[in-house]
């Protein structure tokens, strides 16, 4: 009885002086893999990471209260180690694009226990836009049935070899064109000394060599019409343990996404310092009429985009199956809508199509001291780009739409065709600007020598 | 009668190991470590340029994560065997802040698969060694054997990574560098565990082909007809 007594007495104590006790700060690892050289990741990777938006929802009450949070990010250059990191629980939640994810998604599946959870997009081009084929820049290849015979390399496994392969099936050449295998940065260096007649990549490593004056796009992963998306994969017992840290990281991915929307020109210079990656090839990303909707919900389209891609992978690389219902989730995409008073379906339900989307946008000039100017017509723009030839300014790059397909273009890559009415229309492919020259009793021009005409005389 | 055979044979093999106990250490430790400077060795020629990163990894430490978070044990070893040791590679400075282009992993899993390629290979050798009285033709059969067996084993055990092939070490990694073709390349990925095992396998029945007990019969009688023939110039 006296022992009762004790230990009630004691458990009393106990109760009663635990709430008042400093508890013990348990530490909530999280580690992200991501990739600051594939831009479509940005939202979830560099920016999160340099503007610290994941500390800022992070929760911070009710069993969060005592916590402290270890936050980790790691760089890789592709997909694929980021999945080995996560199966090896080193990295929580992983940043990679469409067949790096399927990959991910159905290694995981592959094993007895350990499973990963597609939880949310960061960005998408519906037609696929951001995967391209380059050739040097002095090539005389102009469209992709001109590689029949010929070598293209392209990094095997990416979002970019997957558009080739479909590419080549689309064209009937698959065996036709000898295939190599080459990373973006020796792919880059090949095109730039012209060892290899063709490079297929991802994002953003056309517009580099385009921006460098190496390359010349080909062929654009809107023509293959599979659209090209990003996401975010979270190990399925982090995020079950962590509901609120899941949702918080999503929040931010969200307000990444807002930032680069309202602040174009002040986020692709930020983003040049932290990636290395040019600001004027971020910014054919990143603006308004840019190749990349930031938009983190999962569509249906976008599901069976990956189950497409899934195929394909299937047939080339005999990776194990993918139960796409138990991988895909919009419970913790749907919570950070909520907790952020944003209307999920609405996001969901609007699909931006560039041809549509970007009709009518103004063509730009980028005055590397006064900014981005915008300019209502091409004959303005030429006329400003002639004028301000004139003074020595320095432009730091020009941007025009394809008349084709809305993508939005260097003006020094695009291919201008001048009516006999005395318009102008921008495009990306000589084929489709040949074919609008005849149709117009026009001419393809290059931007030199449009901006010739322009040229005040004395 | 057949596990009484193979028992001799085992002893004598392991005889043979401790009467060269360090010859067959320094030819292990050899064969392992020559085999990584090769692979390095390639990647330089390959690519044309020296190393200019290297990385050292908490093994340990990673490997008792994996133990701790992986819930069935049967998915431990698959994962433990991706784990990085060392890593020495060449960063590409062209674009961004830098891409690991190609690297030389050094997976604690297949330095254990690799030494004990190089132990077979060693005993091999020693048992080659020792059979001197053998016929050119049992030698160069086992020498054969032995030669195609280290191959197989050599080839699927490479961890070299390049920045294509989404940048995972894997063994077709290098029948790209010597020119295969893409699909071709991954067409036979597959097969590389059964390559292991048959290279493996090679080895080991070589070894206890050589490793006869002294005055087996029909061995002996083999070798006699065997030099017989040579003699009479059948090999020739």
């Amino acid at each position: 009885m006296k022992h009762t007594t004790l230990g009630f007495g004691l458990g009393l104590a106990l109760a009663v002086a635990l709430p008042g006790m400093p508890a013990l700060a348990k530490t909530i690892d999280i580690a992200i893999g991501h990739q600051s050289m594939c831009t479509d990741t940005y939202t979830a990777g560099i920016v999160v990471k340099e503007k610290k938006l994941l500390e800022k929802y992070l929760p911070k009450d009710g069993a969060y209260a005592d916590v402290d949070y270890n936050i980790t990010w790691a760089d890789y250059s592709s997909g694929g180690p980021i999945t080995n990191q996560m199966l090896a629980n080193k990295l929580n939640i992983g940043v990679m694009g469409d067949y790096p994810l399927i990959v991910n998604g159905a290694k995981f599946q592959e094993t007895d226990s350990l499973r990963t959870l597609y939880v949310a997009g960061t960005g998408y081009n519906l037609k696929g836009s951001g995967n391209a084929v380059v050739v040097p820049v002095e090539s005389d290849i102009y469209s992709f049935d001109q590689l029949k015979g010929k070598s293209v390399s392209t990094p095997v496994g990416s979002a970019a070899w997957g558009m080739l392969l479909k590419a080549m099936q689309d064209e009937g050449i698959t065996e036709e064109v000898s295939l190599k295998n080459q990373s973006p940065a020796v792919g880059a260096a090949n095109i730039a000394a012209g060892k290899i007649d063709a490079h297929s990549d991802f994002c953003p490593w056309s517009e580099i060599m385009e921006f460098r004056g190496t390359g010349r796009k080909i062929y654009d992963g809107s023509e293959a019409g599979v659209p090209y998306l990003h996401g975010v994969v979270v190990r399925q017992d982090f995020a079950e343990e962590y509901p609120e840290v899941v949702t918080a990281f999503l929040k931010a991915v969200i307000e990444a996404g807002q930032w680069i929307e309202e602040n174009p020109s002040e986020a692709v210079d930020l983003m040049e310092k932290w990636t290395g990656v040019e600001k004027e090839v971020l910014y054919i990303y990143f603006s308004n009429g840019g190749h990349l909707t930031l938009d983190p919900t999962i569509k249906d389209g976008w599901v069976d985009a990956l189950k497409f891609d899934h195929t394909v992978l299937v047939k080339e690389k005999a990776i194990p199956p993918l139960d796409f219902d138990a991988w895909i989730t919009e419970d913790y995409i749907k919570a950070a809508y909520s907790d952020l008073g944003l209307d999920y379906e609405a996001d969901k339900a609007t699909v931006v199509d560039p041809e549509t989307a970007n009709a009518g946008l103004p063509v730009e000039i980028w005055h590397s001291r006064d900014g981005i100017l915008t300019y209502e017509s091409l004959p303005d723009f030429l006329k400003a780009v002639a004028e301000f030839q004139g003074t020595g300014a320095k432009l730091n790059a020009t941007y025009v739409y394809d008349k084709s397909t809305g993508l939005k273009l260097f003006g020094k890559t695009a291919y201008f065709v001048h009516g006999e009415d005395g318009t102008y229309e921008t495009f990306l492919r000589k084929p489709e600007a040949e074919a609008y020259a005849a149709e117009v009793k026009g001419e393809v021009i290059d931007l030199p020598t449009a901006v010739a005409a322009f040229v005040p005389t004395e | 009668m057949m596990a009484l055979a193979l028992g001799s044979r085992l002893a004598v093999a392991a005889g043979t190991i401790r009467s060269r106990l360090g010859l067959w250490l320094a030819l292990t430790a050899g064969f392992t470590v020559g085999y990584y400077l090769l692979l390095m060795a390639a990647l330089i020629v390959r690519f044309g340029a020296l190393p200019n990163y290297a990385t050292a990894y908490n093994w340990p430490k990673n490997v008792w994560t994996i133990f701790r978070s992986t819930p069935s044990f049967s998915d431990v070893p698959p994962i433990v065997a991706e784990e990085y040791l060392l890593e020495f590679g060449y960063m590409n400075y062209d674009y961004g802040h830098g891409i690991s282009e190609w690297a030389l992993n050094i997976l604690p899993y297949k330095v254990m698969l690799v030494a004990v390629l190089a132990g077979l290979l060693a005993v091999n050798i020693l048992l080659l060694r020792a059979k001197s009285a053998c016929s050119t033709a049992t030698r160069f059969k086992a020498g054969t054997a032995t030669g195609v067996g280290a191959g197989f084993v050599a080839l699927t055990s490479a961890t070299m990574s390049w920045v294509v092939c989404c940048a995972t070490p894997s063994w077709i990694v290098g029948l790209s560098m010597l020119g295969l073709g893409v699909s071709a390349s991954f067409w036979i990925e597959p097969i590389g565990p059964y390559l292991t095992m048959g290279g493996y396998g090679l080895l080991a029945a070589t070894a206890l082909a050589l490793a006869t007990p002294p005055g087996t019969p029909a061995t002996s009688a083999r070798d006699q007809q065997d030099k017989i023939s040579s003699a009479k110039g059948v090999h020739a």
